[in-house]
């Protein structure tokens, strides 16, 4: 009597042609991308709808356009640094990646309190969700920009306690960091149709 | 009853072809018929970024999946395919093993 081949009932492992979670979010990020440039149009048509010169209109602050450019390299340069932990995490491993998530969430929390102290200012000079249409748009656009920002810190946090803990995974990193890029990426728009 | 049916036919006919013929005439958005120039293109320029956005990000995503599937299913028949390296000299090749996959 032969022995029965085994090789017959081995399973091949599952081939996933890509990362649930990084799958996940980035057809998430495809709605957000949809609903930001919602916001953008219906901001430029209502911009555009204004007699020159009237926006913003004459008892409501400009936005700082000029001081806002601080935030925004902020913004990048910790985008570039989520990238470069990412790329250091591949190549060399998760003790490289530290210092540059670290930096990375360091000037994305900045970024988020730079917004706050400006919005502070502005609520101070009499722009409030009612008092005109510019704040209306400014505090729908760039609050909701500032939520999803924080939220995509809350989520690199996340990341950075486990690469601390050293139980990282990859795919919830990766998906992370798209969230990420994505809040990086859609605010120079932001900043430059919505301050100008 | 039947000239009233005509006459109601005829109406809706030539509504029909006023809106589909003379669109500009038709304008029931103030936002997108009326205005100033600067309106108008920025309504037109919108209309546009928020119809092909969609089909660029679909066709982005579908370009990115099937760069994944090649990329994954390159080596998918490479273990089936592989010959022992101890079979005996002579003897045929044994047959690939059987699995859910190939079945």
């Amino acid at each position: 009597m032969s022995t029965p081949d085994l090789t017959l009932h081995r399973p091949l492992p599952r081939r996933g042609f890509t990362d649930h979670a990084l799958f996940g979010m980035a057809v998430f990020v495809f709605t957000e991308v949809m609903m930001f440039s919602g916001f953008i149009s219906a901001f430029v048509i209502t911009r555009n709808s204004v007699p020159p010169g009237s926006w913003p209109p004459a008892d409501q602050p400009r936005l700082p356009f000029e001081r806002t450019a601080l935030n925004t390299l902020a913004l990048l340069a910790s985008g570039v640094l989520v990238w470069m932990a990412h790329r250091a995490l591949g190549r060399r491993g998760p003790a490289a990646a530290r210092t540059p998530l670290t930096l990375g969430l360091a000037l994305g929390a900045l970024f988020v309190g730079l917004q706050g102290v400006e919005w502070a200012g502005l609520l101070r000079h009499g722009l409030t969700l009612q008092s005109s249409q510019v704040g209306s748009f400014f505090y729908l656009i760039i609050g909701c920009h500032a939520l999803h920002a924080i939220v995509a810190l809350g989520l690199l946090t996340w990341c950075w306690l486990s690469l601390l803990a050293g139980r990282l995974l990859p795919s919830r990193f990766g998906a992370a960091q798209l969230f990420w890029y994505f809040v990086v990426l859609v605010w120079p728009a932001l900043w430059l149709v919505v301050y100008r | 009853m039947s000239a009233a049916r005509a006459r109601l036919g005829l109406r809706t006919a030539l509504l029909l072809a006023g809106i589909t013929l003379a669109p500009g005439v038709a304008l029931a958005c103030a936002v997108c018929g009326g205005g100033n120039p600067a309106n108008r293109f920025a309504f037109f320029v919108s209309t546009m970024v928020l119809s092909l956005l969609p089909l660029g990000l679909f066709l982005g995503g579908f370009l990115w999946l099937k760069s994944r599937l090649r990329e994954r299913l390159a080596d998918e028949f490479s273990e089936r395919d592989a010959v022992p390296a101890t079979a005996p000299a002579g003897s045929a090749p044994r047959p690939a093993p059987t699995t859910a996959h190939s079945r």
